[in-house]
């Protein structure tokens, strides 16, 4: 996807939560969203200041966080978020925005739960580029003893080869016995090569 | 361990995707770009301050001929600092320069090793590539390819 398509974006009633590191990216991320036609934006650079904005009872539709936080603070809070039991927050969707990232970090960043990483330097259009996506996002949402977030895998390949899957709605790699009388040809091929209807 | 749990959930950001109203990617991107022009003076002091302040740690670890811990995270965090913002204004060299920089002293911590000439080659490609319309695009790139390579060749 990218910003040559034609689909549009209406903000202008979106709430959003930025979290940066330092005041000179908090800006330049705030004013790509005043760009982007976004009315209100809570911009943060502590972690207490967005947990203040989170607890305040505002509903945010998207939080940007950034990786770059001392300590891994960025994803830190985004696994708190993503625990918070009852908050409508916690199914927000959340964008990370990476500068370098140290090999330790890259893992955090995947467990975490947010929907989605991207690279600094942060331009207008690899922006709205993500936001578009984080829009159309389908991914169902998982909670488990060890994560809480969209479900990390984009594409449906089953579980890994040789593991038992842990979802009820995983398929067994194993074929069971038939269940009913064979397809007919005419059946496959109305299948595979569908037409129109005259009606 | 318990089953993961998984449910559909409605994201909130979905209607703001719409065929009519809102803004196209063009009219989009035209805005936003305007509105960050407004930080641009800022916007480029903050990278020269953080470039200042790594070409300052560069000098001291230089005389000490070693890189302390402290040092070497006030580096990195100042070079990606440089990594999030050089491509915003034009600099986009200059922030894979940074970025460079930051692996080199990532592999520096992570390995426990230190060689400051090839730290020196970094500052040197940083302040090269903070004015690029003053070297040709093939020594740009040459520089960059070079700094690249320095810095994933500490392993």
């Amino acid at each position: 996807m990218n910003a040559k398509t034609d689909a549009r974006l209406d903000l202008t009633k979106a709430t959003v939560l930025l979290l940066q590191n330092n005041q000179a990216e908090l800006d330049i991320m705030g004013q790509v969203f005043i760009g982007f036609g976004v009315k209100a934006i809570r911009k943060c650079l502590t972690l207490n200041d967005a947990e203040s904005c989170i607890n305040s009872g505002a509903v945010f539709d998207l939080v940007i966080v950034d990786c770059d936080m001392p300590g891994g603070a960025g994803f830190d809070f985004v696994t708190r978020l993503r625990r918070m039991e009852g908050s409508d927050n916690r199914l927000a969707p959340i964008m990370l925005v990476s500068g370098h990232t140290a090999p330790s970090s890259i893992v955090r960043a995947r467990d975490c739960g947010a929907n989605f990483v991207v690279a600094k330097p942060i331009t207008p259009k690899v922006m709205f580029d993500r936001v578009l996506w984080l829009a159309r996002e389908e991914r169902q949402f998982v909670v488990s003893d060890a994560y809480v977030g969209p479900d990390r895998r984009h594409k449906t390949f089953g579980p890994p080869a040789g593991m038992k899957g842990r979802r009820h709605d995983d398929v067994s790699a194993k074929l069971g016995k038939a269940a009913g009388p064979d397809m007919s040809q005419d059946d496959i091929d109305a299948m595979l090569n569908p037409k129109r209807a005259a009606l | 361990m318990k089953s993961a749990t998984t449910f559909k959930y409605e994201n909130r950001l979905a209607k703001s995707v719409s065929s009519r109203g809102g803004m196209t990617a063009a009219e989009a991107l035209s805005a936003a770009q305007a509105a960050v022009e407004e930080v641009r003076e800022p916007t480029l002091a903050e990278i020269d301050s953080s470039l200042q302040e790594i070409y300052g740690l560069g000098e001291s670890m230089k005389v000490a001929d070693a890189g302390d811990e402290a040092a070497m995270q006030r580096m990195y965090a100042c070079a990606n600092r440089v990594v999030a913002m050089g491509g915003v204004f034009g600099l986009a060299e200059l922030g894979q320069a940074a970025y460079s920089l930051c692996e080199l002293v990532s592999r520096f911590q992570t390995l426990d090793r230190f060689q400051y000439k090839l730290i020196q080659v970094h500052l040197d490609g940083l302040r090269l590539l903070r004015n690029p319309t003053d070297h040709p695009e093939a020594i740009r790139k040459e520089v960059l390819a070079g700094l690249r390579h320095l810095a994933t060749s500490v392993n």
